[in-house]
């Protein structure tokens, strides 16, 4: 049987990573690393891939991110990127390793990093291609938490992204978005707004996840 | 509260470089335009430059301080600095402008240069590649709004801006920042701003919305009674 390291990060250093790191937390499914907070650091990933048991990742990632990087706050990673946050991964860090698979909920890094991962390592990346908008006001935020519950359970149990990793998550955004144009939510003073980001997150959703395993 | 909208098409972003060393103009004309901008000129004499500020409002101007002294209408005509100072009220306010020299000692008067936004900029040092990675982000901010514009429509820019700040006018809460695009974090008021100001991210929104508008469009359209 295949082993798989499973590490979840999300480091919560500001409003909007501090709630996704509520959401991921809530997630974290059987034996697997959690790296929330100030556990979120470079160095602690670091030293938790160089230690992998096996050849194989799944990485889940909630916050920050640029094209080329998965980001942490400042004073836990490399690179400053600006003076709240630093790069926690890079694809050089991962080209040693064997089979990586990431969950990258973040802006922008399917481009860089996703495209060295499915190139390079002929893993699987999900993630998105531009950045992203939310809302942290109370009950809208719920709308960016939902869709994406059921994904991550899912590839968490299944110790990789599988191959409706994407489909199953354009559903998740679909029924969320139908909630707030139509649904119970409609009414809501800025569903048009919720609806616009939701449209935002489907249309930045990179759908090339790489080749299975 | 930002009201409605005025805006103008924008044009690519335009530089004039003055300098009568060819190599160095033709040396970087190549690099600016490999680097996407399209609209590179250059002027080898003070009246080709001057020739050149009559028919264009450049974005950026660019002249050499050690430019030759040639005489122009019986009279010898001036540094490049000092042209840039006479020249300063010809060139829109918003371009960027710098003199450019291979030796800061042969500035004569910087605080004068300071007073009217002109830059200086060293050759072949840091300060030249920063002044020209500044007006080749401000290049390819440029083209990036006129990219969305024309996918937006600029008939429909106007029209969706202002229906898109009536709603935010109906909904305006001063005191919240609860809306994150990327790492910013900012309110509504914040946003209509950005779209008032025709921002990048204000043409975004604009976009946005007419996506958004053109889903709703089509779901009435769907659900309409044949």
């Amino acid at each position: 049987m295949t082993v798989i390291m499973r590490i979840y990060v999300a480091a919560g250093f500001d409003e909007l990573t501090t709630l996704m790191l509520g959401w991921l937390a809530k997630l974290v499914s059987g034996e697997s690393k959690r790296l929330f907070g100030e556990d979120a650091s470079r160095a602690e990933f670091l030293s938790n891939i160089e230690n992998m048991p096996s050849d194989n990742l799944l990485v889940v990632f909630y916050g920050h991110g640029t094209s080329s990087a998965l980001l942490t706050a400042a004073h836990l990673g490399s690179v400053p990127v600006d003076q709240d946050k630093s790069h926690l991964c890079v694809a050089k860090d991962l080209e040693e390793l064997g089979r990586v698979e990431v969950f990258a909920y973040c802006c922008s890094s399917s481009l860089d990093l996703g495209n060295s991962i499915r190139e390079k390592n002929y893993g699987r990346f999900v993630g998105y291609r531009g950045e992203l908008l939310f809302s942290t006001a109370p009950f809208e935020a719920n709308a960016f938490e939902r869709p994406l519950i059921d994904v991550v359970t899912k590839l968490g149990e299944s110790g990789g992204v599988y191959d409706e990793a994407v489909e199953d998550l354009l559903q998740g955004y679909e029924m969320e978005h139908e909630r707030w144009l139509a649904g119970e939510y409609s009414r809501e003073d800025r569903s048009m707004m919720i609806c616009m980001f939701l449209e935002e997150h489907m249309r930045l959703l990179d759908r090339d996840i790489g080749r299975s395993g | 509260m930002p009201g409605t909208l005025e805006l103008e098409r924008e044009q690519e972003f335009s530089i004039l470089l003055v300098d009568d060393d060819q190599d160095w103009l033709t040396e970087t004309v190549e690099f600016l335009q490999d680097q996407g901008l399209e609209v590179v000129d250059t002027a080898r004499t003070q009246e080709e430059a001057d020739s050149r500020l009559r028919v264009k409002d450049y974005d950026a101007v660019l002249a050499d301080v050690e430019l030759q002294p040639t005489q122009v209408h019986g009279r010898p005509s001036e540094r490049g600095d000092d042209w840039l100072l006479e020249r300063v009220g010809q060139i829109p306010e918003t371009a960027i402008k710098a003199a450019v020299t291979a030796d800061p000692k042969r500035i004569r008067d910087s605080d004068a240069l300071e007073e009217n936004g002109i830059r200086v900029a060293v050759k072949a040092l840091d300060s030249e590649k920063l002044l020209f990675e500044e007006i080749i982000g401000e290049a390819l901010k440029r083209r990036h709004r006129i990219g969305l514009r024309k996918r937006i429509g600029e008939d429909m820019i106007q029209r969706a801006a202002d229906l898109f700040l009536e709603w935010i006018n109906s909904r305006l809460d001063k005191a919240s920042k609860t809306i994150w695009v990327g790492a910013r974090k900012l309110s509504l008021l914040d946003i209509a701003e950005e779209v008032a100001g025709q921002t990048d991210v204000g043409l975004r929104f604009v976009e946005m919305f007419v996506s958004h508008m053109r889903l709703r469009i089509g779901l009435k359209n769907s659900s309409s009674p044949e």
